[in-house]
């Protein structure tokens, strides 16, 4: 997964869902909570055409009803935009697993 | 119709979706008797009273969240966070700004979107549509000050759907759930299966003839779940004689526990990709040790790019086949006894093994690298570097990782980068091995290691000695000693993993994760089970 930044306030990369129920209730819940740690504002699409969705809200997320496999792109806007795209890229490609590194983690390689 | 005799023995099948039976008097909730909302004089009362009521639900959801725990909790925590979210609110609002009643306007787009949901083809998606009608319902329920209705204790509940938070609001002992509708992948049979409450869904409709309070028996089996109306004493018997005995079954299910009651990690080795077929994923904790060299073995494809390709979608289907389990991939361990056609260009290399062979030939090496960067983002990837013998080699290897994690970034494409480890093969790596801080993981190979620490030829039937050798055992107690203080996982992959004696020595040594060749599951299974631990401390 690459985020490509823009301008220092803008990112942007696409993740594909590995999860296999998709982005479904329980790994929704957990990337709106990390969505929503950012002060940027940040929208996803399941193409890169759009339409673009807010990404703190779990009824919109859950409603684009992403299934396994999906290329979910993700923009952000604002100070810690870089951050936010970065962090939820990795979410998304480690399988929303909360717990990771109990086995010595996984480091997502940004551009 | 006019009801059932009570004596009349019937029988409505459905799908079993959480195991066990439960006998009891049939309990159905009651139907919606159509809630009353008393409208407020003007809109912006109405507006208040919504939001009110949206926030009393949230707390009375996370007050039901302390009771709970496991998947319960997940559940009200989706529950929650949709409540925070503004976005059915504001629609709701909007439309009480143009006359709708609060009630009218929740149950409109709250509405509108489980409708959506129930339309969805996908199972786990339509799935969703009961949890957001749950919260719709208990909004709905708090606008028209009603209390919510109680499942008395030791009946089998028949609902078309039973909402999540009945199902966690309910004490469950010795009851079950009976339903007409239902998706073994629902919230509730997810629940019922970690709480061993039994539950049968998609039972014939006519099942909603037995009155409420007839005594009836379900059984949810292995294959088949039923719903018997009057059950005579020899349904009885048969239910709890099929409940034993699936009770007495030995359980060899994950986690595998030593006799004190230890997890051990029971991974596999994998040489092919065609012995996937014969594995089911679910028996193990993972894969420990992909030997890569069958991707190696006949004739290569002159140009890279194809060879990155084939390499590329044999880690990937590895990795999702593992359903997100940690995988450790060993990069090709070509030398010694392990010839390849291509790997040796010179009478240098023909004495090397191992990374030193692979630090030698980068042009083969970095295309193996870049296939694994691109097939980690499918899984958890753990690359472990094979007859490591000095850090200079970890070293350059990482710094090849990086190199050609740029440059796939610079072409867009996507990858990630995977924990990197090595073999602990060599007692010298054993001996230095706080050196190797950066690896994410150490993986102990017996059979080089003994044949190295005692000097013993390798051959087809591995090494002469075994790890009850002391100075063998002494070596890995050290291995597991020092990646326990570096907090990092340490397993055994070598031949001595299979076999039930040398596990004995290698639980003693404080390994915790075994990967292991898949036949000889049933009995290392066993020798683990039996295995009462000293004392740590």
């Amino acid at each position: 997964m690459n985020a490509f930044p823009v301008t220092s306030k803008a990112a942007s990369g696409v993740v594909r869902i590995v999860h296999v129920a998709g982005l479904h209730a329980r790994s929704s819940v957990t990337f709106t909570r990390l969505a929503k740690s950012f002060g940027a504002t940040i929208h996803i699409a399941d193409n890169a055409q759009g339409p673009w969705i807010d990404a703190k809200s779990i009824v919109k997320v859950m409603g684009l009803k992403a299934p396994l496999g999906t290329m979910l792109s993700i923009r952000a806007e604002g100070e810690d935009a870089e951050l936010a795209v970065k962090q939820l890229c990795r979410l998304v490609a480690d399988d929303f697993d909360d717990n990771q590194n109990a086995t010595g983690g996984k480091n997502v390689w940004n551009a | 119709m006019s009801g059932m005799l009570e004596s009349e023995r019937l029988e409505f099948a459905g799908v079993a979706v959480s195991p066990g039976f439960a006998i009891g008097p049939l309990w159905t909730p009651e139907r919606n008797q159509s809630a009353t909302y008393l409208p407020k004089l003007n809109a912006a009362l109405e507006a208040a009273a919504l939001k009110e009521a949206v926030q009393l639900a949230s707390r009375e959801i996370a007050e039901l969240s302390k009771a709970t725990k496991g998947a319960a909790v997940d559940i009200l925590e989706f529950q929650i966070e949709v409540l925070r979210d503004k976005t059915f609110e504001e629609t709701a609002l909007e439309l009480i700004w143009s006359n709708k009643n609060a009630h009218e306007a929740w149950q409109l787009v709250v509405g509108a979107e489980v409708s959506n949901y129930q339309k969805s083809h996908d199972e786990i998606f339509s799935a969703r549509a009961i949890d957001l009608q749950d919260v719709q319902n208990r909004v709905a329920r708090i606008l028209c000050n009603e209390i919510s209705q109680f499942i008395p204790a030791n009946v089998i509940v028949l609902a078309e759907n039973l909402s999540p938070t009945a199902f966690i609001s309910h004490e469950w002992s010795g009851s079950g759930i009976a339903q007409t509708g239902g998706s073994s992948v629902s919230h509730l049979a997810i629940m019922a299966r970690q709480f061993g409450v039994p539950m049968v869904i998609n039972l014939d409709q006519s099942v909603v003839r037995v009155e409420s309070g007839m005594k009836v028996l379900i059984n949810a089996g292995p294959k088949t779940g039923i719903l018997i109306a009057s059950p005579t004493s020899a349904d009885e018997t048969a239910a709890k004689q099929w409940f034993h005995q699936t009770k007495i079954a030995p359980k060899t299910s994950l986690p595998i526990l030593t006799g004190n009651g230890e997890a051990v990690g029971l991974m596999i080795n994998l040489a092919h990709l065609r012995e996937l077929n014969q594995i089911d994923i679910n028996d193990y904790d993972g894969i420990g040790l992909v030997r890569t060299e069958f991707l190696f073995a006949g004739q290569q494809p002159e140009n890279p790019q194809e060879n990155e390709e084939t390499q590329f979608q044999a880690y990937s289907e590895i990795l999702r086949w593992a359903k997100g389990k940690p995988v450790h991939i060993r990069t090709i361990d070509a030398g010694g006894d392990k010839d390849f056609s291509g790997y040796r260009n010179n009478s240098v290399q023909s004495k090397m093994r191992g990374i030193q062979l692979s630090l030698s030939n980068t042009d083969v090496f970095r295309v193996q690298i870049r296939a694994l960067l691109r097939a980690s983002v499918f899984g958890q990837l753990h690359v472990t570097l094979p007859m490591v013998a000095n850090e200079n080699e970890f070293q350059e290897t990482i710094a090849l990782f990086q190199a050609e994690a740029q440059n796939l970034a610079c072409a867009k494409i996507t990858h990630a980068m995977p924990g990197i480890g090595i073999m602990v093969e060599l007692p010298g790596v054993a001996m230095t091995l706080a050196r190797y801080a950066k690896a994410t993981h150490f993986a102990i190979g017996t059979n080089d290691l003994i044949q190295y620490a005692l000097s013993e030829p390798r051959d087809a039937m591995g090494a002469k000695s075994s790890v009850d050798n002391p100075a063998v055992s002494a070596l890995i107690t050290e291995v597991v000693s020092i990646g326990r203080a570096l907090d990092k996982f340490v397993s055994v992959c070598g031949n001595a993993a299979s076999e039930a004696k040398s596990v004995r020595v290698l639980l003693d040594a404080g390994v915790r994760q075994l990967s292991i060749y898949p036949p000889a599951r049933s009995e290392i299974v066993a020798a683990i089970q039996a295995h009462n631990l000293k004392e740590r401390l």
